[in-house]
Formats: structure tokens, C-alpha cells, sequence
């Protein structure tokens, strides 16, 4: 078995390792950084060849949807169709065909593809809790948060499972701030346009 | 919604670039997750266990420039001293503004040296802003091997 080989995150210095070794503390020759290593069995496996696809040998073969000359081998998991090696994409547990893999990413419904998320219920709370904090810009922000709760209560949420909490402790906020803020407002317009304030005016 | 990821215990929180983004790292069912916060979007990840060839850590210069940072400060609030009032109440002031930094540099001198750890795979090789100190390599390490040896099978087993 040939040794396997690792590069200095720093310099890129290659290092050869070998076969077996499972630690390894030691300074770059080239840059001098200390490295501390550990190794894993995959860094000694054999680098695997792919599998081509076959050609049909005759018509009773089944083939692949995507390659009708290439024999297939699997059914995709998402859509039920035949696919070639080459077509079949391992996800997991599941072999998807590239057709699934492209919807299920545009739609956001293979969640090992997601690479981002907005977190609705973080806006509908900071919404809420400013429009308490700001009272005279209660009466936009505590709608505004009442309005991202119930539109995005189906929305997909942080892949680390934040349940709905958020968004009802956002409604109740945002009512809370609509109440003090019209209260505020109305107290306001009382004192200032009070028929006594007017009349004591010269 | 229950989630499938749990954090890991023990590793921390960290900064990524810009240094607003916090950074923590979750297991998943097959892979590590990383994700990066930044207010109200997160950004995903994904280190397949099975792929995970090394993790390798380089030793950097973040404890001495922290440490001359706190330092600095513990010193420049030493230059209460000089204040033409009673030394009573120069100590209480000095302790109530250096206490934070104290505490820093002891804390920056018990965790031990800081560096940046890097998880290889046969394509990429991600850099894990979490953890920061040398220190916690190992329980990291530790974390992975149990993750990675059902994934991963043994070298003879895999060239036969």
C-alpha cells in the first residue's frame, strides 16, 4: 500500500504518513507551524474507481430513463425511474436521479441540500419585542410582527428545530404592543387637543 | 419539529469571518453540521462522517496576542495610580475596571493555546472555527472517532 499523504494548511507542504498511523505532532519543516494530526481509516483507503455505466447487451434489458443505450441498475427513490450508475446519486439512505435532486433543492424539500434558511421567527420577535420597546413606532412594527408570524407559520424554520414558540410569543407581543401604543397615542391626543387646553390659550 | 441535530458538548462557540457571524457545530445523523448565525439567516455545512479523511490543527499566535491585549489594559488601568486621590478608592476603581480583563488573561492563560482546526475530505478541506483552543482537540477527536468508526471501515477490511 503506497503512503498517503497530507498537506500543511498553512503552506501547503505535502507530508507522507505511514500506513497505520493514527496521530501525529509535529512543525512544519517549510513554515514551522506546530501541526497536531489525527488520522482517520479513510485517509488509507484506496482511492475508489467509479462505476461506468453498462451498454444494453439486448432489448429485454431494462434501461436507464435519461441514457436508453446504458443498462439500469437502480430505481430512483424520488420519481420511480429507471437510471444508469452514472445517473444514480447516493443521498444518504436514498439514490435520487439528478432530475430529483434539482427539484427537491429548488423546492427545499431534501433538507441535506439546504445550504441556507431565514430565521422568520427571530424577525417576528425582534419586530415585537422594538415595537414595545419604541412605543411611537409600536403602531408599524407590532402589525409587521403579526403579519411575518402568520405568514410564515408554515415557512421552513431553522434546520436546528425551533418550534412555534417563537411566533406566538411574537403575536401576543405584537398585541400587546398595538394596545400600548394606541393607548399611548390616544392619551396623547387627549392631552393635547383637550377642549381645556385650547380655552386656557389667550 | 423536533430536530435531528444535537450540539456537541464541550466544544464552544466561535466566530467566523466577519467575526458577527457565531458559529457552533451540531451532530447529525451522518454528518457534522455547521452552522453559521448571522442575526436572522443561518448558513449550513455539511461534513459527511464517512468522508472525513483527517483533522489536522495548527498552532497559532491568538493566546500571546490576547494576552498582550489584556495585558495592555490591565496596565493602562494601572494608570489610575496617578490620580491625586486617596489610594482606597484608586484600588476599588482600578479592580472594578480591570476585574473583566483579569479574568480574561487568567482565563486565556488556564485554556492554553489557541489554533485553527481543519477537516479534510477526499474534495475540500473545511475549517472549523469551533474549537479555538488546542486543548479541546482531542474531545473533538474523540467525538469524531465514535461518529466515524461505524462509518468508516478499517483499512484491511477496506482494501480486501
Amino acid at each position: 500500500m503506497p503512503d498517503a499523504t497530507f498537506a500543511c494548511p498553512k503552506c501547503k507542504t505535502a507530508f507522507s504518513v505511514e500506513p497505520g498511523a493514527d496521530h501525529l505532532a509535529s512543525k512544519c519543516p517549510t513554515c514551522a507551524s506546530f501541526l497536531d494530526v489525527y488520522f482517520f481509516p479513510a485517509f488509507f483507503r484506496p482511492p475508489q474507481p467509479g462505476v461506468a455505466p453498462t451498454a444494453l447487451a439486448d432489448h429485454t434489458e431494462a434501461s436507464c430513463f435519461y441514457h436508453p443505450q446504458k443498462q439500469a441498475v437502480r430505481v430512483c427513490d424520488g420519481c420511480g425511474r429507471l437510471v444508469c450508475s452514472l445517473c444514480s446519486i447516493e443521498l444518504g439512505t436514498d439514490h435520487l436521479c439528478p432530475n430529483c435532486i434539482s427539484a427537491g433543492k429548488k423546492k427545499g424539500k431534501i433538507i441535506t441540500l439546504e445550504g441556507s434558511r431565514t430565521r422568520y421567527d427571530s424577525i417576528a420577535m425582534s419586530l415585537a419585542v422594538f415595537g414595545l420597546l419604541i412605543y411611537f413606532l409600536g403602531i408599524i412594527l407590532a402589525p409587521a410582527a403579526i403579519y411575518v408570524s402568520i405568514r410564515h407559520w408554515n415557512s421552513p424554520g431553522s434546520l436546528l428545530g425551533v418550534s412555534k414558540t417563537r411566533f406566538v410569543i411574537a403575536i401576543i407581543l405584537g398585541v400587546l404592543g398595538l394596545v400600548v401604543s394606541f393607548s399611548i397615542m390616544l392619551g396623547l391626543g387627549v392631552v393635547m387637543f383637550h377642549p381645556s387646553r385650547s380655552t386656557s390659550t389667550p | 419539529m423536533k430536530s435531528q441535530y444535537k450540539p456537541i458538548k464541550g466544544i464552544g462557540t466561535g466566530r467566523g469571518r466577519p467575526a458577527a457571524i457565531r458559529v457552533r457545530l451540531y451532530e447529525g445523523p451522518d454528518h457534522l453540521l455547521l452552522v453559521y448565525s448571522a442575526g436572522y439567516t443561518e448558513d449550513y455545512k455539511r461534513v459527511f462522517y464517512r468522508d472525513i479523511r483527517y483533522a489536522i490543527a495548527r498552532k497559532d499566535r491568538g493566546q500571546v496576542w490576547q494576552g498582550i491585549l489584556s495585558g495592555c489594559c490591565i496596565l493602562a488601568a494601572c494608570l489610575l495610580f496617578l490620580m491625586p486621590v486617596p489610594w482606597m478608592v484608586t484600588a476599588i476603581l482600578w479592580l472594578i475596571i480591570s476585574l473583566p480583563f483579569l479574568f480574561h488573561f487568567a482565563g486565556n492563560l488556564f485554556l492554553g493555546p489557541t489554533c485553527r482546526i481543519y477537516l479534510n475530505t477526499d474534495v475540500q478541506t473545511v475549517e472549523l472555527p469551533v474549537p479555538r483552543r488546542l486543548g479541546r482537540l482531542p474531545k473533538l477527536v474523540a467525538f469524531l472517532n465514535t461518529k466515524i468508526s461505524p462509518e468508516q471501515p478499517k483499512v484491511e477490511q477496506a482494501v480486501t
